[in-house]
């Protein structure tokens, strides 16, 4: 079954790995589109995957639309830096949505691709354009309907440098120290006194994404990302920084802001709740003008 | 007391429970409509006035199972016993002033449209009522479901019901049978165990039990909440998300599901050790299929003894002799049934009559229906709260209670807006709604789980109880009301107000 026969056929999660430019990308399709709503695309955080960051998120957003989640190979974009994420994250979806516009879901640096990557492709495809699947990694052919950012990394900091540093440094003097900090930075201090989360397992990806972490700057591209936003701070963040959320929202034209009462692994601490706001807004992304600031659910 | 003429007012609240009190409480706070809760008892408080069983106490936790706009600071335990939220649902009334709206004692006997004047017209035990609007809020566990067992009326002694605890029958030196296992049972046995010769528990169907895990607050939490600001939505919002990622081991997210089930099974294993109790112990369902209760003295009392276990229904009763369906008889001086209320069929619904005379209970023939789970087409001015898909397995019942309440007061804004006085939702609107609760409770654990449970209406095999999503989907859908789908009209003739 070629990619786009199950795209349209998936409804329960499938596995599938996408091949762009000789790099195998791996990436889960679930949920069906009844009613032609825009697919949801996710991007997993810094250290993470789709499988550990999305566990509860996608198939429960599953049930309301189709979602694909995909786990870009940041080592295969070590030469050519953001642009070879793009290009590789523009292959998937070429190959698995074809001709589909998208809304896209990016956390921690997560975020930093899906806004780099709408800040690249900022306007609807010509639906009159010939051939608009053809297959030229490059070509701006995938436009994205709307755009989510959880705790977002847009520009790095002092601080995420400093991180990245002592993480690099322990992770070769103090292996076993690696864990406790990779704890003590993703989960707030409510979370750490009342649960004992298992360590994070060392990922493919972690090293190019600490990385991107460290080196990203997407201040020239901002303006650039027009499509209706909602971006996603933590209260709690010591890892991407609330006020990186804050500034975010404030930077894009077309912005509304909530926050949530979380540390930075906002999928595990609070993932009903991400959820709810997700859902919404990918239902309505313009119920609430640019500008908002959205109020936390009171239950 | 009963005059020919009929007393009038705006709105007429059937029910003083959490949903009745929840209403009147921001119709006095935010309206100046006329308004009455007419209460068959002679108290408020709903099912925590009448369950006042050894042990009843809440499962979801105390600060989640108190209004958003009154909340409790001195909650002292983690989930709180029947006696402290019946006080917090009195103080509630009284502090807010709706003694004065309050009509004890009275017993609904009929409530008819009158399309000619557009008005409902109420005939009760003191009198009758008309009114513009009528809120029902009478509560999804408040009438007893009494077993037909041949011999019960000749049982040669006490025979009670869980939510009408006889506390006149002294049960010290007492063999007392309890018959269920849902969550009434599973919290009445261990604790009447205390005090009686003998307890045998009749269980028809195994539950499944997981730790309970109740706390008490210190001193110092209890003044953090009081003392610092936002703290305790803080603390609100924490336990309710918690609540909320519990929606995953309803639908079928195998990782979730299979940790709950890990979770329960784990529980009576480190509780029962003896291997063929624990088979009997063992639910032959999936896991939240029937409502799971939480416990840890259950297991523990049938575990030593304290409470024996007949792993089949009660079949007879012949003077003090039970026989259970498995044959094994039990000589009983009490008899307490545990046997869960009237859910699907609510018998309100009975009393209610709408357009054309149509009763309630014959529109909802084949299970109930409404839309945006508190209109009925054919109802006008009729609002359910509690009613069909408004509760929940996995988190608190008063979000939803008030998800209604902000619906309710949506509706009665917009006929203001409009400048009508009828609303009424149409069958299109309502059809659509049914047909998206089944799509969405097509894949739930209610429907796949294989048990039978008060959720499903067994006329239909439709999930009638239970709102198939999340709360916060409740909220998002039901919070705010939406006149698409709705007719207003003025009324036929001029009434005076």
């Amino acid at each position: 079954m070629s990619a786009a026969a199950a795209a349209v056929a998936a409804t329960g999660p499938t596995a599938q790995t996408v091949i762009v430019e000789g790099v195998p990308v791996h990436c889960t399709l679930a949920g069906s589109d009844p009613n032609g709503s825009d697919p949801v695309v996710l991007l997993p955080g810094v250290g993470g995957t789709t499988a550990s960051d999305f566990e509860f998120l996608l198939p429960l957003l599953a049930r309301t639309r189709r979602v694909l989640a995909v786990d870009l190979f940041y080592g295969a974009a070590e030469a050519t830096g953001l642009d070879g994420l793009l290009d590789q994250l523009a292959g998937v979806l070429r190959q698995v949505l074809p001709g589909r516009t998208v809304i896209l879901v990016g956390f921690s640096v997560g975020a930093t691709v899906a806004a780099a990557f709408t800040a690249r492709n900022p306007t609807a495809p010509n639906p009159t354009a010939p051939n608009p699947t053809a297959p030229n990694p490059t070509a701006p052919n995938h436009s994205v309907a709307s755009l989510v950012l959880v705790t977002p990394v847009p520009r790095a900091s002092n601080r995420h440098r400093m991180l990245a540093a002592l993480r690099s440094d322990i992770s070769v003097n103090h292996p076993e120290a690696l864990r406790s900090l990779d704890l003590f930075s993703a989960y707030s201090s409510t979370f750490l006194q009342l649960n004992s989360p298992e360590p994070f397992l060392p990922g493919a990806n972690t090293v190019a994404q600490l990385h991107l972490f460290a080196t990203c700057d997407l201040t020239a591209v901002l303006p650039q990302i027009t499509v209706p936003t909602l971006v996603v701070g933590c209260t709690k963040d010591d890892l991407a920084g609330v006020e990186a959320a804050r500034l975010l929202f404030a930077s894009l034209p077309d912005a509304r802001y909530t926050e949530i009462d979380s540390g930075h692994a906002v999928f595990v601490e609070r993932p009903a709740e991400i959820l709810a706001i997700i859902r919404e807004f990918v239902s309505h992304p313009v119920s609430h003008p640019a500008g908002s600031m959205l109020e936390a659910a009171r239950p | 007391m009963i005059g020919l003429q009929p007393v009038e007012v705006d709105t007429i609240i059937v029910g003083s429970g959490m949903g009745g009190l929840g209403m009147g409480i921001r119709l006095a706070r935010e309206t100046e409509r006329s308004f009455l809760i007419l209460e068959r008892a002679h108290d408020v408080g709903g099912t925590w006035r009448d369950n006042t069983y050894p042990g009843v106490a809440c499962d979801i936790p105390s600060h989640l199972y108190s209004f958003s706009y009154r909340t409790k600071s001195d909650w002292g335990q983690f989930y709180a016993d029947g006696a402290q939220i019946h006080r917090y649902l009195q103080d509630a009334a009284r502090q807010e002033g709706l003694l004065p709206h309050l009509r004890f004692g009275t017993d609904v006997r009929q409530m008819r449209w009158q399309p000619d004047v557009a008005r409902w017209q109420l005939d009760t035990t003191t009198g009758s009522y008309r009114c513009r609007v009528l809120i029902i809020a009478a509560g999804r566990l408040s009438e007893p479901r009494i077993p037909e067992i041949p011999g019960l009326t000749g049982f040669a002694g006490p025979v009670f019901h869980s939510s009408a605890w006889d506390h006149s029958v002294e049960l010290a030196g007492q063999r007392v049978g309890v018959v269920g296992t849902g969550a009434s049972a599973i919290q009445i046995a261990p604790n009447i165990a205390r005090v009686a010769e003998s307890v045998v528990l009749f269980q028809r169907t195994a539950a499944y039990v997981v730790p309970r895990a109740d706390r008490t607050y210190s001193d110092a939490e209890m003044r953090l909440l009081a003392q610092v600001p936002g703290e305790i939505e803080r603390l609100r919002s924490q336990l309710f998300w918690e609540a909320e990622a519990g929606f995953a081991k309803r639908v079928g997210l195998p990782a979730a599901v299979a940790e709950f089930r890990d979770v329960a099974l784990g529980h009576l294993a480190s509780q029962v050790s003896d291997p063929e109790l624990r088979a009997r112990l063992t639910p032959s369902y999936e896991i939240g299929c029937k409502r799971v209760v939480l416990s840890d003295e259950f297991y523990p009392a049938l575990s030593t003894g304290a409470v024996a276990l007949e792993p089949s229904a009660l079949d007879s009763l012949h003077s003090h002799r039970a026989t259970a369906a498995s044959g094994a008889e039990y000589e009983l001086d009490v008899l307490v049934l545990a046997t869960g209320f009237h859910t699907t069929q609510p018998p309100f619904a009975t009393r209610v009559f709408g357009r054309e005379g149509i009763a309630l209970s014959d529109r909802w023939s084949r299970g109930m229906v409404a839309h945006a789970s508190t209109t009925v087409a054919g109802f006008p001015n009729l609002f359910v709260i509690d009613g069909p898909n408004a509760s929940l397995g996995h988190n608190s019942a008063v979000h939803m209670i008030e998800t209604q309440i902000g619906f309710i007061l949506g509706a009665l804004d917009h006929l203001e807006l409009v400048n009508a006085d009828v609303l009424e939702v149409g069958r299109e609107a309502e059809d659509a709604w049914m047909s998206e609760i089944d799509r969405r409770s097509a894949s739930t654990v209610w429907l796949t789980g294989g048990c039978s449970s008060w959720y499903v209406d067994d006329r239909s095999d439709r999930l009638t109880l239970l709102w198939p999503d999340f709360a916060f989907a409740f909220r998002d859908e039901v919070g705010t009301f939406d006149p698409r789908g709705y007719r207003v009209s003025r009324a036929p003739v001029a009434v005076a107000h």
